[in-house]
């Protein structure tokens, strides 16, 4: 990498109205180098905060430091800056390479430099045969791939992507999701936004939910989850005595629901520790018949359902 | 083509220094503008727009001819010529020009959300606009130039060489002063042909035509003074009918229906430069702190 140590973007109490509408409220957080998910509903805010960090937008309160900078109308900062754009932008008839060897040469590079790393660039998003081509021309999923390319042409330690997957085929998603794994293997300060949950899952260790321009959540799903005890979780066990085992569950505290189920019970609990610290009492002193105890809803989308909605 | 690629390696180093380097505040200037001049003037528009400001040259000589026989107080036709420079090409050809050339360079950007490609840059936004007003300005300007010159020259009426040169200059100018009010009023709202219209029609049209001292409000006015200081000796030596009306505006008369009398073209030259720089100021200060949202 040959940007800074530690790439990072800092929110401090970060807000942003747009006249009365709230669009960014209070938010403060932190990201370092590896990927984070920044997720939730449309209008949740994520463009807001994107454009915020890319020095789009200035802040109505707070502050946003790029590598301990304040991004706003500073190139010196922005440089260090690859954003995909949620939105399609491109010039009407110049072709990929030459567009993309135009934003290169901004960075001050020579023209023949900035050819060989547009190039480059393109080859990476997998566009190498269609360099040529108009952007206009490109499918839904190349001008993706080449709102990426142009991110990361200029090798930037901060990479900030909105909404990259959308309208892609699933082996697009697939190449997208590989290249922005890397790209976090590498040290880079990766910013992936997204209202789709199972999209980002796959990329980002840790998530900042955002919703109505507040955080609601900030963490790794497990301790998303640990943050929020009273968290309905659904839990598959598998037992001999069904229907035994299901009128003792249903007399511990929090179960909210309990459900047959061919194997055995489903139960929906809102206090996930005293339910299985009760239920391994059942198994140590009850000689309770209890097979396997399996969390069918750990997943982040679950977690996401339910910070969005409550 | 992968032949001619410098060694990645090598290529490395040299781009880390260059990104990591400090420019001055222009940085980028250069390369924006090209790309503006190749956004803006391709084989195609340059053949289509350079044919047209010949067409609106061929338009004014054909308009003189005709006029000649009908005109017996202008048997040469240098006052016709003199009049349509100064209404229909000073009047109306430089605002569409600049109106369509120079207003939407930064708007446009805007629109097609490109823009959002130079804020991530190490480009500030003052070169991105600036540049981008110097690229659609300097090929509309020489448009304007080859519009005018095509009309002397289709005209044939053997037209002195200070002729020539003011209107060059009156059409540089020109072009560089409407085409920032339109750049900037393009740059600041979100309709800005609407925007361009409505300046136009207020403050050239009904300010620039109300009588008195007001009328030096619009810019028409300066540009006016600009023309006919640099032009009218060459024309009034050719038409007797020329030398009256400028002496009639001279005395603030009715001449050009003006009824104050044109400043020097030194001073309205100055004034043009001034207006320019001022309007390109506001406009470098407003992109530089405004937010860009850049939605639908």
């Amino acid at each position: 990498m040959s940007g800074s140590a530690t790439p990072s973007v800092r929110l401090d109490r970060l807000s942003k109205w747009y006249g009365e509408v709230m669009g960014l409220n209070e938010v403060t957080a932190e990201f370092r180098p590896g990927v984070t998910g920044l997720l939730g509903p449309n209008g949740a805010g994520k463009s807001t905060l994107i454009k915020l960090i890319c020095g789009m937008l200035r802040p109505s309160l707070g502050s946003v430091f790029v590598n301990d900078e304040e991004p706003f109308n500073r190139a010196q900062v922005t440089r260090r800056i690859g954003l995909c754009p949620e939105q399609d932008a491109f010039y009407p008839k110049a072709s990929a390479w030459s567009v993309l060897t135009y934003l290169t040469r901004l960075h001050g590079f020579g023209g023949r430099d900035a050819r060989a790393i547009a190039r480059r660039a393109l080859e990476r998003v997998g566009l190498e045969n269609d360099l040529t081509r108009g952007v206009q021309a490109y499918s839904k999923g190349m001008r993706q791939r080449f709102k990426l390319a142009q991110a990361l042409a200029h090798d930037p330690d901060v990479i900030v992507l909105d909404e990259p997957l959308n309208g892609l085929d699933p082996p697009g998603r697939r190449f997208f999701g590989d290249l922005i794994r890397e790209l976090g293997a590498e040290g880079k300060c990766v910013i992936v936004s997204s209202h789709v949950l199972h999209e980002v899952e796959s990329v980002a260790r840790r998530m900042l939910v955002l919703n109505y321009g507040r955080v609601l959540a900030d963490g790794t799903p497990r301790e998303l989850r640990r943050e929020l005890p009273e968290f309905p979780l659904t839990v598959r066990i598998t037992t001999g005595a069904p229907t035994e085992l299901a009128a003792r569950v249903m007399a511990l505290e929090g179960v909210r629901r309990v459900e047959h189920t061919p194997d055995g019970l489903e139960v929906l609990t809102t206090h996930p520790k005293e339910f299985f610290d009760a239920l391994s009492e059942m198994v140590t002193n009850d000689d309770a018949d209890v097979g396997a105890v399996v969390p069918v809803d750990e997943d982040l989308e679950a977690v996401f359902r339910y910070l969005t909605k409550r | 083509m992968s032949d001619s690629l410098p060694p990645l390696e090598a290529q490395d180093g040299a781009a880390s220094a260059q990104r990591h380097g400090t420019g001055h505040a222009l940085a980028g200037f250069l390369p924006v503008m090209l790309w503006g001049l190749r956004e803006n003037f391709t084989l195609k528009k340059l053949v289509v727009r350079v044919g047209l400001a010949v067409g609106v040259g061929l338009l004014g000589s054909l308009i003189i001819t005709l006029a000649k026989p009908r005109r017996g107080r202008d048997p040469d036709g240098y006052h016709t010529l003199w009049e349509l420079l100064d209404e229909q090409m000073l009047l109306l050809i430089l605002p569409l020009i600049a109106l369509l050339l120079v207003g939407p360079m930064f708007s446009r950007e805007m629109r097609q959300r490109t823009l959002v490609y130079h804020l991530v840059r190490p480009v500030s936004r003052t070169t991105v606009f600036l540049s981008r007003f110097f690229a659609g300005a300097i090929p509309a300007a020489l448009l304007a130039i080859i519009a005018f010159w095509s009309l002397l020259h289709f005209s044939a009426l053997g037209i002195d060489r200070s002729v020539w040169s003011g209107t060059a200059i009156t059409a540089f100018m020109g072009v560089l002063v409407l085409g920032a009010v339109y750049y900037v009023l393009s740059a600041i709202f979100r309709r800005g042909l609407i925007a361009g219209l409505v300046y136009t029609f207020v403050i050239e049209v009904l300010i620039g035509n109300l009588p008195g001292t007001i009328q030096k409000l619009s810019i028409r006015y300066h540009l006016r003074s600009l023309h006919h200081g640099l032009t009218d000796d060459a024309f009034v030596e050719h038409s007797r009918r020329v030398a009256r009306q400028v002496e009639l505006t001279a005395q603030g008369g009715s001449g050009l229906n003006i009824r104050i009398p044109f400043e020097e073209p030194a001073t309205a030259a100055i004034t043009l430069f001034v207006i320019t720089a001022a309007l390109l100021a506001f406009g470098c200060y407003r992109t530089a702190t405004r937010d860009f949202a850049l939605k639908d």
